[in-house]
């Protein structure tokens, strides 16, 4: 698969493709196609102790994406150059089609679709104003002023469409979503239909007849264009107004280690909500960092260790119904765990239970003082690097030409001095692979050149940022993939939940409605705010 | 405690003259009328009215529950006063 993250040219037509007129047929297609692959995958679950299916009974569909199946029921949402099909039945049709063009053809395909259509648009009232004068120029009655303004007016107002179109769709698309972008579709449908009809009119009434007057033909080709103005309307309406209301607050949380974040979304589709969250993602999440997981994978791991587990069998049950069958006044409770799971798990030394909490607390302490001991010397010593370099001023750069370095030459002269402390603590603190040394040093050059304090030297190591402040190569998954039990492209509803998952670790998405509000008013008149001392009054009388 | 009851009359001369003592209290308040200054030299003192005590009729009309307001009101028609004394 191509993993280079490159942007397709996905320009407003390009998510329509071929027989997007089934659109009928395709959500039953998609219900049929979706029951019969659940059968026929096979779902791979993650192997922790306690396997608890994450979305219910139906976890099971669409779980693991194999390499085989996914042109099927993919729900891949990537930042490569990957679509996956947005009609089941055509997928199975062209699917060695596919295999053996590749993908690039897809892009392609789209985009020619796209470039089509708005030459199509651009064109035709050109046309319509052009060829009456190409095909009856000796019948055609002479163009007066009120039609001359008219031309004026089409030049514009299609100038303006130009640019309106520009400024909307010919952006570079930030990703390669699974799904065809349903509002995308509709429009160019639309407009193509529009376009088309206008045609036929054209055809049968102007060009067959071929009518002499002239401004009406003008008039005829303004009010396409001024259709066509209102229909970029309705795509901005459409494609960029209507989410902009937050409607949906959803929470994700990462699976390893729980970080929560909360955001507000409008009325997006699915696919499109997860768009908008892994934006957040990278910008808003502390960087995934699997080597702080590693202690309680251990403490799980002795927990294992220290059980034992029976495998309950018919044979030993019927002896254990036997048994406690005998004994009068039991049998409520032997019918009830006679008939339990057959799989009991017994915990084998009891003794061992009370000291892993200690162990656990004492740990933590310790580590806490060994992380800030190293902290202080950290600090210290970059304290102290930074003393022994000075900025020359103008003029005395000029006096003492000799010695002088640039700030990349400084930051290695004064580097170790401090590498040692810095390098304790990046490993005490975990973190010693997300910063190599020659990314601290180009931060110290960086740092030296903006006269930063070595306390601002120092944060970006004493705190984790978000992902996107690492280098590329080490944390920017490339490959996401988008699991949900309803349509990618059905909207956000209140509970509905998603996950989207990477190589590491996945990403769970609940959702809930911002409820409706019902504001009441009160009037308060100023006049009204009278107060009485709670003293006791005194008068005379 | 019940102090004793005594009933006071009250004459003036002039009929914008006060009576010569200060109320405090009400039925906001949660207590009584009670009196809490006595000019020197005036009616009330003559009379015999002293500091902290407790307005129970005045015109026969009972000081049990009236406000602080009502019971000023009722000070220009004030004939009788019965009080009950330290």
């Amino acid at each position: 698969m191509d993993t280079e993250s490159t942007y397709s040219g996905y320009s407003y037509y390009s998510g329509r493709s071929r027989g997007s007129h089934r659109h009928g047929e395709r959500s039953r297609d998609r219900h049929k196609t979706r029951n019969k692959d659940s059968r026929s995958e096979k779902s791979v679950t993650i192997n922790t102790p306690p396997a608890e299916p994450l979305l219910g009974d139906s976890a099971v569909r669409g779980e693991q994406v194999q390499d085989d199946n996914w042109g099927e029921t993919t729900t891949a949402v990537t930042g490569t150059s990957e679509h996956s099909l947005s009609q089941e039945d055509i997928v199975r049709i062209t699917k060695d089609l596919e295999d053996s063009v590749g993908l690039d053809c897809r892009r392609y395909f789209t985009l020619a679709l796209a470039v089509i259509l708005g030459l199509l648009v651009f064109l035709t009232p050109l046309a319509f104003l052009v060829l009456p004068h190409l095909l009856w120029p000796e019948k055609l009655q002479s163009c007066g002023t009120a039609c001359e303004g008219l031309f004026i007016s089409v030049a514009f107002k299609l100038l303006i469409l130009l640019l309106a179109v520009w400024a909307l769709f010919f952006r570079p698309p930030r990703a390669g979503l699974p799904r065809v972008f349903v509002f995308r579709a509709l429009l160019a449908v639309l407009v193509l239909l529009f376009v088309v009809s206008y045609w036929l009119f054209y055809g049968v009434r102007i060009l067959d007849s071929q009518d002499e007057n002239y401004q009406g033909i003008v008039q005829y080709a303004v009010s396409l264009v001024d259709a066509l103005l209102f229909i970029h309307y309705l795509a901005i309406v459409l494609l960029e107004l209507r989410q902009l209301q937050p409607c949906f607050s959803v929470c994700v949380t990462r699976s390893t280690d729980g970080e929560i974040r909360h955001y507000n979304l409008g009325q997006l589709s699915i696919q499109r909500a997860a768009l908008a969250i892994l934006e957040h993602y990278y910008c808003d999440f502390p960087v995934n960092n699997p080597a702080l997981l590693s202690a309680s994978k251990s403490r799980a791991a002795k927990h294992l260790a220290g059980l034992k587990v029976y495998n309950v069998d018919d044979a030993f049950r019927a002896k254990l119904k036997a048994y406690l069958l005998d004994s009068p006044g039991n049998n409520a409770a032997a019918a009830g765990l006679v008939h339990s799971q057959s799989r009991a798990m017994i915990a084998a030394a009891a003794r061992r239970r009370d000291t892993s909490h200690n162990e656990l607390y004492y740990e933590e302490a310790e580590h806490e003082r060994r992380v800030r001991k190293r902290k202080a010397r950290l600090v210290v010593a970059v304290e102290e690097a930074f003393t022994h370099i000075k900025r020359m001023q103008e003029e005395e750069q000029k006096k003492a030409p000799g010695d002088v370095m640039d700030p990349r030459e400084a930051a290695q002269a004064i580097f170790p001095s401090m590498a040692r402390a810095l390098q304790k603590y990046l490993r005490t603190t975990k973190q010693q692979h997300c910063h190599s040394m020659e990314s601290i040093q180009q931060h110290l050059a960086f740092c030296i050149t903006n006269n930063m304090t070595p306390k601002a030297f120092l944060e970006s190591y004493l705190t984790p940022g978000p992902t996107l402040q690492y280098s590329r190569d080490h944390w920017r998954a490339r490959q996401w993939t988008l699991i949900s039990e309803a349509s990618v492209t059905s909207g956000l509803k209140d509970g509905s939940i998603f996950l989207l998952k990477c190589v590491d670790f996945s990403l769970v998405v609940t959702t809930k409605k911002i409820p409706y509000i019902q504001m009441s008013e009160e009037y308060i008149d100023p006049k009204s705010h009278k107060f009485v001392l709670r003293l006791q009054s005194e008068t005379s009388v | 405690m019940s102090y004793p009851i005594r009933q006071v009359t009250m004459k003036r001369h002039k009929s914008n003259e006060g009576l010569g003592f200060s109320i405090r209290g009400g039925s906001e308040h949660g207590v009584g009328i009670y009196v809490s200054l006595v000019e020197p030299g005036s009616l009330a003192e003559k009379q015999g009215l002293r500091i902290g005590d407790q307005i129970m009729k005045v015109n026969d009309k009972v000081f049990d529950k009236v406000t602080h307001a009502e019971a000023v009101k009722v000070r220009d028609l004030v004939r009788s006063l019965v009080l009950s004394a330290l």
